[in-house]
């Protein structure tokens, strides 16, 4: 019986020892308490590579790739029996009809206030360092310059979105609409306090440097008069000069492959790039030739799986291209055939043959997988794959662009004859003859074609007065407000102080 | 003075009086087959007078008449009266009740009589379990308990089942119950990682966690249905508790039982596809491209399921302990090939008895291991298809495999056959669970009791492509491991009293201290470009290039306090009291702690003297309870501000680690509260011939755990936080009928139903609401952007939101325009549907005639919509030509070229259902027939026999496939995984 009282004495004393063990404090493993967090220059490091992190979905189906190009008059995504339908919501982009729900306006407003929030928690914890040195000063105006590209798109696609620098949103004291005005002065005072901190060239590519600044700035000139109602072509020119004159880039010779086409990061024409590396497992959405090719063209463009047939373009916009045009390269038209010479058929039997006309926004018949000429401006071959992406880099801003703003620029200063000469390297690259004098009309045809498929088209239309008045295939003259596009329902559900853009 | 004198005379003349009736004292002792009975009450009839024996089974009871009688009595024997008839040593042997002892219930940290039960608690014994093949526990009370719904996800074998126990409650929370395995709280979480990143092609299963335990282990399931039985859990409590008994030995003679059944299974409802020859004469506008073969490919996908289980069991014990281990091997294959479950479970529990019964100890020890193989059914909608898709994706004038002997391609889609040789998905499960209870009587009515358990789950999964897979050219490998397990430490002190009028009143309190620890950690790593197939999963070592190493850990703990007192009063009133204060680590600062109270009460009114004399009623009860229970099934951390990698990004040619906040901090963040009030009634005729209860509870989830959208810019851009409710309430109730009860002839039926109404009452808080929550899409080529469920104040969670499909215009479909616009668009849509049943019931039957008998088991559910994805896609017109297509989906005139579907009533089916789900022809041998066993009995099951259904797919019971917005979509038919028809032959002996 000894034993037993013993055994009770245990009992009791398990009870009460354990019972003191009360401590509910989380412990954490592979993840970090935030409050702690950015605090050297290392984990500052870290906290700049989340922003650019962050950028990575622009070129994504559904989001600003999307509105820039899909409201404009050069592509176009036909329903294909079950393929491409997702509800109408590509029909309701071309044909300017798009509701405050569609999927590609709130992708496009969530990446790029997410590349805003990341760098306004970024700058506040830099800022609360105090004296910087040169990392942190450098970090700063890295952040800030991604932040402003960021609500210079912003302004571009909505108008009047809240402008927000705090690193924490007080969820009874939420921001509301910002005017186009404080937009523009925000964008065109950061990028300018920016510039002075960044490298003349970037120590990394993919990162942000001078040029890359003045990039974002050329743009925000350029549509001075779209987004305020003064137009800036002096500072366009100005502007497009120093990034010319910093010596760091050249047209190439052959704009597909060097720009846009495996190994595309030699290239010495593009000032601000999205670098991809699926085969390092780094999340990228560099899959366009998945997007526009059709499925049974895996061999032919090694493809594994086939394509996904959609982004065709529109046929009056591939008529504006000359027939000798180098650029039109960037379609892919007509029979399509195997490398040993085979034809391709559809998944119907019909010879694989992409045709220029479309006959209907629902295709039926032959048509429904060979109707549309195919977009193919970032070519896979010969880059790495690894699932649907290839290691082909998405290109933000490049010089042809710089060179056709300017020359922009001059035309609407009424100097077309410097705005030829600006214009006409351009123009001899594509191998066409070069111009005597450059109209606006003749600059805006021109930067059309160069910078097809570059999610410029929607801005340049608006810019020139073209978006809404003007009809194309399967659209018709547009509703004047379309020219900024809704704020996201969601968005409006959760932001009281939100209002609507006019008209939605 | 005077007055004080009188008194004094008077007492001196009872004390004379009541000599003269000759009071004594008596002694014995009271004792059961095993030994002396500690704790039995002794109590004189008609007095208070009562008293409880020692240790050693001795009492003393004084002043007891001559003439008066004892009552024996300890709960789980049978009670004994005995006249004194003038003897003072009164010793009494008590045999044990069998009756009674099924009559108790486990509810937690103790027992309860179920005459006792105040709240709603229902029991399942093995006797009553399903037959047939059995994979795992839930699929053991499938449809045997009003209010908890049992659905399985799919065909394959030891698949995930989804349990609801009075209706999901919550909303992203889990709605799993709580699973007790002998007293000890398990992890309900499959260790079983998903495949790796980049495993194309491969199947998104994880298979069942339950799956380990031997479903011949069990005694007895038990679900605590109501908050006032489920409180004693309290935050894990809400989404009801379920109270897992395995079967133990008994002192005595050794027994040895050994079962064995084999099956074979088959896809009984094949998709109605053409054949080779009708696609070449068929007649439409679509080219038919004709590849010269006949093959049917559900043919070559399907196979007949074979499986086989072999259980062993030993049990016997000497004087003070008793044992009981047993073996099961399971090898059951899916009917689809490379599908299937291989386990081997061990068990071993035994108890001991020491210092004369005052110390029992007690332990179990479950080990198994189980092989899954998973078919490469890639349900999510890659572009290559997986195996089901396949069936239609292929034309049936494509050959298997081309003159040359390679697999034929369409160029597009995956070729099945090749996916079974390109796609190998496998996974290794390891668990071991232990638990060592020490039960110590510290004095006669108190009872203190240790429990310590150990529970160690390791999920290994493989994958492997090969290098020619149209997936990953050059092949990819991957091998990921997690380990999820828990600590639990618990100490209680029970105290039971009888006393007053013939002890008729009783007090039980339990109360005690509780800490569980919970740990997760996994770590991967996966190859690709590999050098050889021949290397399979373990192509690291070679030099492929490996990639993606990933590996998290995570912590939550729980520390509890809780108590529960029960008050008896004759049998008749019972009045009872529970508890529990949960501290949780994986909420908010300010909410770390959670109080759950439970009251309820019985009114035994059979046991009223008013009762005596009437024959009609044999039982008769009415209960009420009322209490508050809550659900924390969340992650670990989603109250702090945390920070981690959220990827990767190129800066020139290097890599740099991106970091930043994953999680808002939300110090306020707490669990989600349930209150339920229950009322009920238990009622027996004839001698409980005819028997039953009916159950009605209401009860109100509130503090739902939701993710809020937050305006921008918020990265991330939704937070956990504590908004809406959700409203559940419904009608239970189960019938039992003894139709005959003969010697040579027995026959029972039985029928349980329970409707259940859910309704979202509110979507707002003091911080944030939400108008409605969007949420899951179709899937398949096109899938809709849009999203198909809604939930809205005033609507059942999981109700369908879309167009009303209006017939074909030019071959194409049309909607209504509901809103009378002119334009069909996202605004013309509205609730169409509800994924929830309305009504569950089931039919048992069990006949018995001499050796014979027959149980035939039938289960409905009615109210309930399903979205039939699959005849979206795969009818869709245009598939004829160079694919197939489901016949009996195309509408007169629809476009063979042009036809496309979107999201709407057209699709939208009534899911009710009636089935056979299993009967089961026994024979017993005649005793003695084979001396040297005790019985032998054999039997031939099925299981899912017949289905009488509208819906047109192939069965209408589906479940979750996959989540969105972490809320997990329901009543989506999409490529399920076929269920088969089984049957099955045993034999059981008993030696």
């Amino acid at each position: 019986m000894k034993k037993l009282e013993k055994l009770k004495n245990v009992l009791f004393a398990t009870v009460f020892v354990f019972a003191g063990c009360t401590d509910l404090d989380e412990e954490l493993f592979d993840q970090t308490e935030g409050s702690t967090f950015f605090s050297d220059d290392r984990e500052i490091e870290l906290g700049i590579a989340s922003v650019y992190q962050a950028f990575v979905l622009l070129p994504d189906h559904f989001n600003y790739w999307l509105l820039q190009e899909l409201s404009a008059d050069a592509v176009f995504i036909p329903i294909r029996g079950g393929d491409w339908d997702n509800g109408g919501v590509h029909l309701e982009l071309s044909g300017h009809t798009w509701s405050t729900d569609n999927p590609a306006i709130d992708g496009a407003w969530n990446t790029l206030y997410q590349i805003v929030a990341r760098a306004n928690s970024i700058i506040a914890t830099i800022e609360a360092q105090g004296e910087l040195n040169a990392v942190q000063r450098a970090g700063l105006a890295e952040a800030k310059t991604l932040r402003a590209f960021s609500y210079w798109a912003l302004l571009d696609l909505f108008g009047t979105p809240p402008l927000v620098t705090d690193a924490f949103i007080d969820p009874n004291n939420l921001a509301g609409n910002a005017t186009p005005e404080q937009l523009f002065s925000f964008v065109e005072t950061e990028i300018l306090s920016a510039i002075s901190d960044l490298p003349a060239i970037s120590s990394e590519r993919g990162r942000v440097d001078k040029d890359s600044a003045r990039a974002v700035l050329l743009n925000l000139y350029l549509n001075a008069e779209t987004y305020v109602g003064a137009p800036r072509w002096a500072d366009v020119i100005s502007v497009a000069d120093e990034i010319i004159n910093s010596g760091q880039f050249t047209l190439v010779t052959d704009a597909l492959p060097n720009n846009h086409g495996a190994n595309n990061r030699e290239s010495s024409e593009n000032i601000w790039v999205l670098l991809n590396s699926p085969e390092r497992g780094i999340a990228s959405s560099m899959h366009f030739a998945y997007r526009s090719l059709h499925y049974n063209q895996d061999v032919q463009y090694d493809l594994p799986g086939g394509g996904w047939n959609g982004y065709s373009t529109i046929a009056d916009f591939y008529n504006t291209f000359e027939e000798n045009d180098a650029r039109k390269k960037w379609m892919v038209e007509g029979p399509q055939f195997n490398p040993d010479g085979s034809q391709i058929f559809t998944r119907d039997g019909f010879e694989l043959d992409f045709t220029l006309d479309i006959p209907a926004e629902r295709l039926s018949g032959e048509a429904l997988e060979k109707a549309g000429v195919r977009v193919l401006k970032y070519d896979n071959r010969g880059a790495n794959l690894v699932g649907s992406e290839y290691d082909v880099d998405y290109v933000l801003f490049a010089l042809n662009e710089v060179i056709l703003a300017k020359a922009e620029a001059q035309a609407r200063l009424g100097s077309t004859g410097e705005a030829a000469i600006t214009i006409n390297p351009i123009r001899v690259r594509a191998g066409l003859a070069p111009l005597a004098t450059a109209t606006v009309e003749d600059v805006y045809d021109e930067r059309g074609r160069e910078l097809a498929f570059d999610a410029k088209r929607r801005t340049d239309m608006i810019r020139n007065g073209t978006f809404i008045s003007e009809t194309w295939t399967f659209k018709t003259v547009s509703q004047e407000f379309r020219t900024v596009y809704p704020i996201p329902q969601p968005q409006i559900d959760a932001n009281p102080n939100l209002v609507q853009n006019p008209g939605y | 003075m005077r007055i004080i004198l009188q008194k004094g005379i008077f007492l001196v003349g009872v004390l004379l009086l009541s000599h003269l009736v000759q009071s004594q004292d008596i002694t014995g002792k009271v004792s059961d087959a095993t030994g002396p009975l500690p704790g039995a009450n002794v109590v004189v009839k008609g007095t208070t007078n009562g008293t409880q024996t020692d240790f050693d089974g001795n009492y003393v009871l004084n002043n007891v008449n001559s003439e008066a009688i004892l009552i024996f009595s300890y709960i789980g024997y049978q009670t004994l009266e005995v006249a004194v008839d003038n003897r003072s040593v009164i010793d009494i042997t008590l045999e044990q009740d069998a009756q009674a002892l099924d009559e108790v219930f486990v509810v937690g940290y103790g027992t309860i009589k179920k005459q006792d039960q105040t709240t709603s608690v229902v029991s399942v014994s093995s006797e009553d379990f399903n037959r047939g093949v059995i994979s795992s526990p839930e699929e053991l009370i499938q449809g045997k308990a009003p209010g908890v719904v049992v659905t399985q996800t799919n065909g394959e074998p030891g698949a995930g089942l989804t349990v609801r126990v009075r209706g999901g409650k919550s909303i992203t929370a889990s709605n799993d119950p709580l699973y007790i395995i002998d007293g000890v709280p398990i992890d309900n979480t499959s260790a079983v990682p998903l495949p790796g990143t980049g495993a194309a092609g491969t199947n998104q299963s994880t298979g069942n966690p339950l799956a380990f335990l031997n479903p011949n282990d069990i005694a007895s399931i038990n679900v605590l249905k109501d908050a006032a039985a489920a409180a004693i859990y309290g935050s894990r409590g809400a989404n009801g508790v379920i109270l897992i008994t395995t079967k133990r030995g008994q002192s005595g003679a050794a027994k040895l039982s050994l079962d064995y059944n084999t099956s074979v299974g088959w896809v009984r409802n094949r998709y109605d596809i053409y054949t080779a020859e009708e696609i070449r004469n068929l007649d439409v506008e679509a080219a038919i491209t004709d590849s010269g073969a006949d093959t049917d490919w559900q043919d070559e996908v399907y196979q007949t399921a074979i499986a086989q289980n072999l259980n062993l069991a030993m049990s016997g014990g000497g004087e003070g302990n008793a044992y009981r281990a047993s073996l099961s091997y399971a090898n059951n294959e899916g009917v689809l090939q490379n599908s299937g479950l291989e386990r081997i479970t061990g068990r071993y529990n035994v108890n001991q008895s020491l210092f004369d019964g005052r110390l029992e100890l007690s332990s179990n020890i479950t080990a198994s291991r189980i092989n899954r193989s998973f078919a490469p059914n890639e349900q999510l909608g890659g572009f290559l298809g997986g195996v089901l898709s396949g069936l239609f994706n292929y034309s049936p004038t494509q050959p298997v495999r081309n003159e040359d002997g390679t697999f034929s391609n369409n160029g597009t889609f995956a070729n099945p056959v090749k996916l079974y040789e390109d796609v190998s998905d496998k996974s290794v499960e390891t668990r071991i669970l232990g638990n060592i209870s020490a039960n110590l009587k510290l004095f006669p009515n108190l009872t203190g009791t240790v429990n310590i358990g150990v529970d160690h789950n390791t999920g290994e999964r493989r994958n492997f492509l090969a290098r020619d897979s149209q997936f990953r050219p050059e092949g990819f490998a991957s091998r990921i491991t997690n380990t999820r397990q828990s600590k639990l430490i618990e100490s209680y002190l029970t105290y039971d009293k009888y006393f007053g009028l013939e002890s008729r009143n009783n007090l039980q309190v339990v109360g005690g201290y509780s800490f569980q620890q919970f740990d997760s950690e996994g770590f991967g790593a996966s190859a690709q470009d590999l050098t050889l197939d021949s290397f399979g999963f373990n192509s690291f070592a070679s030099d492929s290039d490996a990639i993606n190493p990933t590996a998290f850990r995570d912590r939550s703990k729980l520390v509890s306090f809780y108590g529960r007192a029960q008050y008896n009063h004759d049998s008749r009133y019972i009045l009872s009291a529970v508890f529990r204060a949960d501290g949780s680590t994986r909420f908010g600062e300010d909410n770390k702690w959670a109080y759950f109270p439970g009251v309820s009460a019985a009114w035994r009114i059979i046991n009223e003297k008013f009762m005596d004399n009437q024959s009609t009623f044999s039982d008769l009860k009415l209960r009420a309870s009322y209490g508050s229970i809550g659900n924390q099934a969340i992650e670990p951390y989603q109250s702090l501000a945390t920070l981690a990698s959220v990827g990767q990004v190129n800066f020139g040619d290097n890599v740099s680690q991106a970091f930043f906040f994953n999680n808002f901090a939300n110090p306020d963040l707490k669990w989600e509260t349930t209150t339920t009030t229950n009322i009920g009634i238990d009622w027996g005729f004839l001698d409980n011939r005819l028997s039953g209860t009916f159950e009605y509870y209401i009860s109100d989830t509130d503090d739902l755990l939701l993710q809020i959208p937050l305006p921008a810019p918020a990265d991330p851009n939704v937070t956990l936080a504590n908004v809406g409710s959700v409203r559940n309430s419904g009608f239970e109730g189960s019938i039992n009928y003894r139709a005959f009860d003969k010697r040579d002839f027995t026959w029972d039926v039985g029928f349980i139903f329970a409707t259940l109404k859910n309704e979202v009452t509110s979507l707002d808080s003091s911080d944030f609401s939400r108008s409605e929550i969007a949420y899951g899409v179709t899937s398949g080529e096109g899938a809709g952007v849009d999203n198909i469920f809604r939930i809205q104040v005033g609507q059942p969670v999981n109700a369908f939101f879309g167009a009303v499909f209006d017939g074909l215009v030019d071959g194409i479909e049309t909607y209504e325009d509901l809103n009378g616009d002119g334009v069909i668009n996202a605004d013309d849509r509205r609730f169409i549907g509800d994924a929830q049943p309305d009504f569950t019931y089931s039919i048992n039957s069990n006949l018995r005639y001499k050796n014979w008998d027959l149980n035939l088991f039938f289960r409905g559910v009615s109210g309930i919509d399903i979205y039939n994805n699959t005849a979206q896609t795969f009818g869709l017109p245009t598939r004829i030509g160079s694919r197939n297509v489901i016949r009996g989906f195309i509408e007169e005139g629809e476009s063979t070229t042009a036809a496309s579907r979107r999201f709407s009533t057209r699709f939208l089916e009534d899911g009710s259902f009636f089935r056979l789900d299993n009967f089961t022809i026994g024979y017993t041998l005649p005793d003695g027939i084979l001396g040297f066993t005790d019985s032998v009995r054999f039997t031939l099951s099925g299981q899912n026999v017949f289905v009488i259904t509208d819906y047109s797919g192939q069965d209408p019971e589906v479940s979750a496939i996959a989540s969105s917005q972490s809320i997990q979509t329901q009543g989506i038919d999409y490529l399920t995984f076929p269920r088969p028809t089984t049957y099955s032959i045993g034999v059981n002996i008993n030696f």
